[in-house]
This record gives C-alpha cells, structure tokens and sequence, in this order.
C-alpha cells in the first residue's frame, strides 16, 4: 500500500513542480546570457549592464521563488490531506497511519532535494556560460591536479573517500530532517489549536527554528572553536580519525532527531484521532 | 509641523544632489590594482622628496602630502585632497599617466607614490607616517639588528630577537605544508604598521627562520605560505631562544588560538556543553525512549522507541571515542 501512497503522493506534488523547474531552467539560460553580458570584455553602455544586472538578479530570486513553491506544495499537501477536511477521508484509506506519515515524508524529501538540485545545476549554468572563455584555459588540469594531488597524499584516498560520503549523506539526512521538523510544526499546530491551525504551525515553527538557530550560535562558539584549539597540535592521522569521528557523531545525532520527530509525528497524529 | 516634512525632505534631497559633483570621476587618483600590478611588474623603490611639502593629517594618524610642480595643477587638485587618504583617478586621467613609482612595504602598506602624467605635472602622495619612514627605511638599510615573533595570541605574546640568532650555520630546504607559522617583523611601535621580514616555522619540535627577501619573496600577499617549495630556511639552534618560543608557543595553545579562549570559564563551558549536547541529552532521551518503549503495547512505537535507544547509544559510543582520541596522544 506504501507504494500506492507513493505514487500518488508524487503525481500530485510533480504535477505542477516539473513546471517550475523547466522554467527556472530556461531563465537559467538567461541569466547565463546576463552574466555574459556582465563579464564582457567590451566597452558596453552602462544602461545595458544596469539591465543585465537586474535581469540576473530578478533570476536568481526566481530560484528562490521556485524553492519557496516547492516547499508550499510540500507542506500544503501535509496539511490538507491530514488536518483539514480530506484528512478525514485520507485515514479512512484501508493503510496504516504510519504509512501514510511516511510517504509524506519520503516524497517531500524527494523534491526538497530535486529543488535544491535544479538550483544548483542553474546556478552552475549561470557559472559555466558566463564563464565560457575559461573553458579551454589549458592550465585547468595542472591546477587541479595541484590542488588535489598534496591533499590525497596526506590525508589517503580511503579517509578521503569516507569523508566525501559522510559529506554527501550529512545534507540527505539534514533535508528529511527539515521535512520532519516541519511537519511536526504543523501536526502539533493542528493538536493543540483548533481553529488556528496553520497560524499555530507557523508561529510553533518559528519559535522552533529561532530556537535552534540559538542553538546553533551556541554550538558554533563553544563548541566548533574549542574543538580547534584542542586538535590543533596533534598528529594528522589523529585529526582525520577525529573528524571522520565528528562526522559520524553528527550523522547519528541526526538520524535519532529524525526518528524522534517521526515518532512524534505519529504519536501526535494518533492523539488527533484519539487513538492514543 | 506637517509643512515642515516637505521642507525637511527637499533639504535632503537638494543636499545629495550637490554632493554628488563631488564624487565626480574628475580629481581623484586610486590605489587599485592597476597599480599594484605595475608594481609588481617593475617596482621602484623612489626616493621620496619632501622638500617641497604641504602635509594635512589623514585618518589613523596618517599624514598626506601633496607636492605639485605645477601651479595650475595645484590648483585643480589641492581642494579635492584633503584628508582623504583615497584618492581617484578618472578613467581619462587613468590614460594620461605616463609613469608611476611606488614604495610600499612587504605587506602592500603603500609609504608613497609619484604619478607622472603626459602634460607633465607629477603628483606625489606619501602615506607614511615620518617615524615610521624612519624605521622602514633603517630596516631597509640594514640598520636593524633586532626582530621580534609575534605569536599574536594572548595579546602581548611576542619576544625579541637579535637578528644573528636568526642564522645558524644548518640551511635546510623547506616544505611549507603542514606548519605553523608566526611572524617575524621589526616592531614599529605603531599597531597599524608592521616590516614584515619573515616568519618562523615549527615544525616537528624544530623552529626555522624563513626570510622573505632572501628567498626571493618581496611581498608575503604574493606567495600561499603553505605551497612554497623549494625555499630555505635556517634552522635555530641557540638553546635559550628556542626555550622561550616554546613557551610562547605554549601560551599560544593554550590560549586556544586566541580569538575564543581568553579565560578558563570559556574553556569550561565548552567541555559542559559537550557533555551535555552528546552524553547527558542521548543518555535523557535513551532513558525515555527505553521506558515508554516497555510501557507502550504498540509495535511501531516499540520498534521506532527501541530504534531511537540503539541510536542514543551509538551517539554515546562515538563521543566517548572521540574523547578517548582526543586526550590520549
């Protein structure tokens, strides 16, 4: 049944994405030309930059406008087919109520994560265009292989290759995270008011992440800078196996959060319905 | 009061539409990079004439001497000169230079410059302070024979140095990668103004002297200090200096770098906060979970429950690792 709900939860949250990405795609290709424009070696009036500059900018706010839409499907979605009218045609479904949990949460990972790629593939258009002249620069691979090639040797392929995955699977972790701590927002939201729900998830969330943005300005000095100093003078060896350590104590302290939030998700869900 | 506002408002406006002519491209030379280029290119080291000084105190003590050779100049540009350490070229004037010379320190503090425009009128800026002048130019000479190491961190932490400790008969080649350095200047007594000379490396317990200009290297911002190859450097040998880097190399540590960790508390909030973001909360919520998972007769919320224990656990484990790394080197 998970798979029903799958498809379903993608038709209806791809159904009107794909059409924001394909647009911000082809603006992409605009603001490539803006950036061209802007680069230009040539002598060009000032009005024509003035407008390529607006132009870029204007772009790059439609990525942001496109990211914001995607969230906004995401999330209305959550909401509607859970706490408001549909939701009750929604748990008559013949599937768990977890199922249902998670396939909301599957599907808004999946195109948190496809907007942010769509972003950074425009961004990297934008990039790649404006900056075309350097493509056949010839010194690329030497300066590559500079860069890279005294790090391998210092830190081993293989702790350079487990650091890589940790950074790749950290951001995956860190978006379903998002997705969860939101919904959370709006399932308690939806428990604890009865007439305000959207305002009291907007308002929960908030006071949320300001929270942990605290949180975080916290962690960043004490924790971040202290670390530096007592790692400072040891043996490199020592500072890899310390900062894969890290990476794994963060990834772990991430997939609990997420397992926390859907477990309060569900458990605040079953307490709607008085299940409890 | 209400006819007031518009009055108020167009005195504003009227006031930043006056002053934009004075930001106009006309009289004003800039230190871009044009001319760090030309400087790196085909440097001069001039001899800056002063005879003929009018001076008005710039900014951070800074003085700003303006010498025209031609009065009609002078007169064009003086009015725009004052107290303004940045001055601008126009694009036009940019053109019209026909020679420049520059003296600035190792660390790209311009001293001074003269700009030779093709109508013939030369402009001279200098930007140094006469003490400091004094001092750069007796580095310069080789009249100073005493450096000090400025191991930045806590404030205060330097020592200095005679400049023949510095040398030793062992010159070893030197790999930048993976040190620590500190600088090596002659103290100015000014906090804005540093001769950088070189830096000292420590390196596997062992401290090396590395000079600039004897390795070819006339200004620090051009080289990544941690990419120089095929440099040298002496090592230090004389026991009693290298006792007193260590300590200062000590202080420096302990100090945690500088910019955080100026006190003990600092220090202690942040192992507590370790403790509690990575032991006591996963040990709180392990607690939690474990009971409400032997309580609850529901199997997701005892397999999800459990799951978060095992998790909590793992989180523990890890930490404890990473301590037990940390503090057994």
């Amino acid at each position: 049944m998970l798979k029903k709900l799958l498809k379903y939860d993608f038709k209806a949250i791809f159904k009107y994405w794909w059409i924001g990405a394909l647009t911000t795609f082809i603006l992409a290709f605009a603001g490539a030309g803006c950036g061209s424009v802007l680069n230009s070696p040539k002598d060009l009036p000032e009005s024509v930059y003035v407008f390529a500059t607006i132009g870029l900018v204007l772009i790059i706010l439609s990525f942001f406008a496109f990211a914001i839409m995607t969230a906004l499907i995401v999330y209305i979605r959550f909401y509607k087919h859970l706490f408001s009218d549909e939701g009750y045609l929604t748990f008559t479904l013949p599937v768990k109520r977890n199922q249902l949990i998670a396939s909301k949460v599957i599907v808004g990972s999946v195109a948190t994560l496809l907007s942010a790629m769509v972003g950074l593939i425009n961004g990297a258009i934008i990039i790649l265009i404006s900056n075309r002249k350097d493509w056949f620069y010839k010194g690329w691979f030497e300066d590559i292989k500079e860069a890279v090639l005294p790090t391998l040797e210092t830190l081993g392929i293989f702790n350079v290759i487990f650091t890589i995955i940790e950074a790749v699977i950290i951001p995956v972790i860190a978006i379903i995270l998002s997705v969860l701590f939101t919904y959370l927002c709006i399932t308690i939201g939806a428990v604890i008011s009865k007439k305000a729900k959207l305002a009291s998830a907007i308002g929960i969330y908030y006071g949320a992440s300001s929270l942990s943005t605290v949180f975080m300005y916290i962690f960043y000095f004490f924790g971040i800078d202290a670390l530096v100093g007592w790692t400072h003078n040891l043996q490199n060896e020592q500072k890899l196996l310390i900062a894969s350590g890290i990476l794994l104590l963060l990834i772990f302290t991430l997939i609990m959060l997420c397992v926390v939030f859907y477990t309060l998700i569900n458990w605040f869900v079953d307490r709607k319905l008085n299940l409890n | 009061m209400k006819k007031i506002f518009p009055i108020l408002i167009a005195i504003l406006i009227l006031s930043s539409v006056l002053t934009l002519p004075c930001f106009a491209s006309d009289n004003f030379v800039t230190f871009s990079e044009d001319l760090q280029h030309l400087y790196y290119e085909g440097y001069t080291y001039s001899r800056v004439d002063t005879s003929f000084i009018d001076y008005s105190y710039g900014e951070d003590g800074y003085y700003s001497y303006y010498d025209f050779y031609d009065e009609e100049a002078e007169k064009k540009y003086h009015d725009k000169f004052v107290n303004d350490i940045d001055i601008k070229l126009s694009d036009k004037q940019k053109k019209e230079i026909t020679h420049l010379s520059i003296e600035a320190t190792e660390k790209n503090s311009l001293i001074c410059t003269e700009i030779y425009f093709a109508d013939g009128v030369t402009m001279f800026v200098d930007f140094m302070r006469d003490d400091l002048k004094a001092k750069y130019d007796a580095y310069r000479r080789g009249e100073v024979n005493e450096y000090t190491i400025n191991f930045m961190w806590p404030e205060g932490n330097s020592i200095s140095v005679s400049k023949e400790e510095f040398y030793s008969d062992n010159k070893v080649p030197i790999n930048f990668a993976e040190v620590e350095t500190y600088d090596v200047i002659v103290d100015s007594g000014a906090s804005d103004f540093d001769i950088f000379v070189g830096v000292l490396i420590s390196q596997n317990d062992k401290y090396y002297y590395f000079n600039y200009i004897e390795n070819g290297v006339l200004q620090p911002s051009d080289i990544e200090i941690y990419d120089i190859k095929n440099k040298f450097a002496y090592e230090i040998t004389n026991p009693e200096l290298i006792k007193q880097i260590k300590t200062c190399e000590e202080k420096y540590f302990e100090d945690g770098l500088g910019y955080v960790y100026n006190d003990e508390l600092t220090e202690s909030v942040s192992k507590i906060f370790y403790i509690l973001l990575f032991v006591l909360i996963p040990a709180i919520i392990f607690t939690v979970s474990l009971i409400f998972a032997l309580k609850s007769k529901k199997p997701l919320y005892k397999k999800l429950l459990f799951a978060i224990c095992g998790i909590s656990v793992a989180v523990i484990v890890v930490f404890i690792y990473i301590v037990f790394m940390l503090f057994n080197k």
